[in-house]
């Protein structure tokens, strides 16, 4: 653990908050599993929102809360998927509610998203046309088929049934397809 | 891109990937791997507080949300039908039968909103049923009547016509009587048990062949919460201890109504002039025996402090016979009482008994 970087954290302090008491144990588990999980994390909240901003900012806060309670986690990887996906649904949420009330902003945080329509292939790609597709059933998109998370595993991590991610499923995808079809 | 064009060789679950899945998982793939990801140093992470959770404020909230609403609609649903209860002016009469056999008639008025529950549960109980006691909570409590008496006299008159008795239930405490078709007792009571309401009503029962009896509860008789009992006995010349009729009226009410006013009322509606009654305040739980010539003494006793002694004589009184009588007063020694409710003992199914 020496060669962890010189944080309040790591310090030895006589604070008595939570944060300082922890173990050191803790801590350098934590330090290591954020290192880990953080980019494939950054990569799923990409998918579903679209910035590569926001969903560093999602997955930050999700890691806050993770670390909050590291501790006392069973799976603490479960755990920061969910609180990313759902980070990115809220976030989506916010920037609906901000769009009706605030069209131009919302324009404009339109046009930040990284990529425009592109094709691969002389096909459409996918990815981008997958902002087409509602937030819910975007997100059972990117766990299913890049995650390669089972239906029950989206399930649990979504807090829906197996039978809501099958038609969410099939919804995004018909989406697509009438997408591709364009 | 045809849907049916299988990937058998790529299979998430076991299921063979459509084109457009493949496709799909490849571009996601292909996406997300462009990224250029730096990891932020960890402290950017743990030193930042984590974010409050005000979860729990919206659970709150929701559930004092659900919970007024439930009692809201609870109460509602729940409460009772609010009944109205025909309210005819204070003075209309509505005759009721209480035993047609025994020629006898009541005549009651009430008004008021009356919030019943159920406005046929509790009907006026008949007099025998004064005698069986109560079966429920009527609160209104007729005695029999006698035709009025003519003024100056004390009986006398028709029958007057019979109809079908009132409806009254629990909290009927609204009630106004109006008795000038005839004698009645009315017994208005609440927060007492049936069983007080029933002694009260037979203490107050008097014989109707003497005409000793009327009274009248005024409109202002509202959510009374006692009874109102009005005692009246005939009292012989052999009687106690007075040597003309004696009426003793006793008020036992928190009503509202003053032992004044009611001796007036009864005096009145014995039609005793004004000439002859006086009234005067003798103080609380008073009974008024007074001896003496031909002056007929009304005792008038309440719970209130404004006990009052209505006295009656044949001839006018003049103020220094008030004061004289007056300064006689006294409580009745409990063997009195005892003796003069002996002399009218509390008429229970025999209430045609005259009261000798």
């Amino acid at each position: 653990m020496d060669d962890l970087p010189a944080s309040p954290l790591l310090r030895p302090r006589a604070a008595t908050t939570s944060t300082y008491d922890r173990p050191r144990m803790v801590v350098a588990a934590f330090a290591d599993f954020y290192r880990e999980a953080y980019p494939p994390m950054v990569r799923v909240a990409y998918l579903i929102v679209g910035s590569q901003g926001r969903a560093e900012e999602i997955v930050q806060d999700a890691f806050v809360r993770v670390h909050a309670r590291f501790d006392r986690l069973d799976n603490p990887a479960a755990y920061l998927r969910t609180a990313v996906v759902n980070g990115c649904r809220d976030g989506m949420r916010r920037e609906r509610r901000l769009s009706l009330r605030l069209p131009g902003v919302h324009a404009e945080q339109e046009r930040t998203s990284d990529d425009e329509p592109t094709r691969v292939d002389d096909r459409l790609d996918l990815a981008i046309a997958l902002a087409a597709v509602p937030a819910r059933a975007r997100a059972v998109l990117v766990l299913r088929y890049y995650e390669g998370l089972s239906e029950a595993e989206i399930a649990e991590t979504l807090g829906i049934s197996t039978g809501t991610v099958k038609s969410l499923a099939h919804r995004g995808l018909a989406r697509l397809r009438e997408e591709v079809a364009r | 891109m045809n849907d049916r064009d299988r990937d058998p060789s790529d299979d998430l679950e076991g299921t063979p990937l459509l084109t457009l899945e493949r496709d799909l998982q490849h571009d996601l793939r292909r996406r997300a791997g462009a990224l250029r990801i730096t990891v932020p140093p960890v402290e950017s992470v743990v030193d930042r507080p984590a974010p409050r959770d005000h979860r729990w404020l919206v659970v709150a909230a929701a559930v004092v949300a659900i919970v007024v609403i439930a009692t809201t609609v609870l109460r509602v649903v729940d409460r009772p039908e609010s009944v109205h209860v025909a309210s005819p002016p204070p003075h209309m009469i509505q005759p009721v039968t209480l035993a047609p056999e025994s020629g006898w008639r009541v005549a009651v008025a009430h008004r008021g909103s009356l919030d019943l529950p159920d406005p046929s549960a509790k009907p006026i109980l008949p007099p025998d049923v004064f005698a069986s006691g109560s079966t429920g909570w009527p609160q209104l409590w007729i005695s029999v009547v006698s035709p009025p008496p003519a003024p100056g006299t004390v009986a006398g008159g028709p029958p007057v016509e019979v109809a079908q008795p009132q409806q009254v239930a629990t909290g009927a405490v609204m009630v106004s009587a109006q008795l000038d078709s005839g004698y009645g007792i009315v017994a208005v009571g609440y927060g007492l048990s049936p069983d007080d309401v029933l002694a009260a009503v037979r203490s107050a029962f008097v014989n109707p062949a003497l005409g000793t009896l009327d009274v009248m509860i005024p409109a202002g008789l509202q959510r009374a919460p006692v009874v109102t009992m009005v005692q009246v006995a005939e009292l012989t010349r052999s009687g106690i201890p007075g040597d003309g009729p004696t009426l003793v009226v006793e008020n036992a009410t928190a009503n509202g109504i003053s032992s004044q006013q009611l001796a007036a009322q009864v005096a009145a509606m014995q039609g005793w002039s004004a000439e002859h009654l006086a009234i005067r305040g003798v103080g609380p739980r008073t009974v008024a025996v007074v001896q003496g010539g031909d002056t007929t003494i009304v005792g008038v006793t309440g719970i209130d402090p404004g006990g009052a002694l209505a006295i009656v004589s044949t001839t006018p009184v003049d103020d220094a016979e008030i004061d004289r009588i007056v300064d006689g007063i006294r409580p009745l020694t409990p063997d009195e009482w005892r003796r003069l409710q002996d002399r009218c003992p509390p008429p229970s199914v025999a209430i045609t008994t005259p009261c000798s």
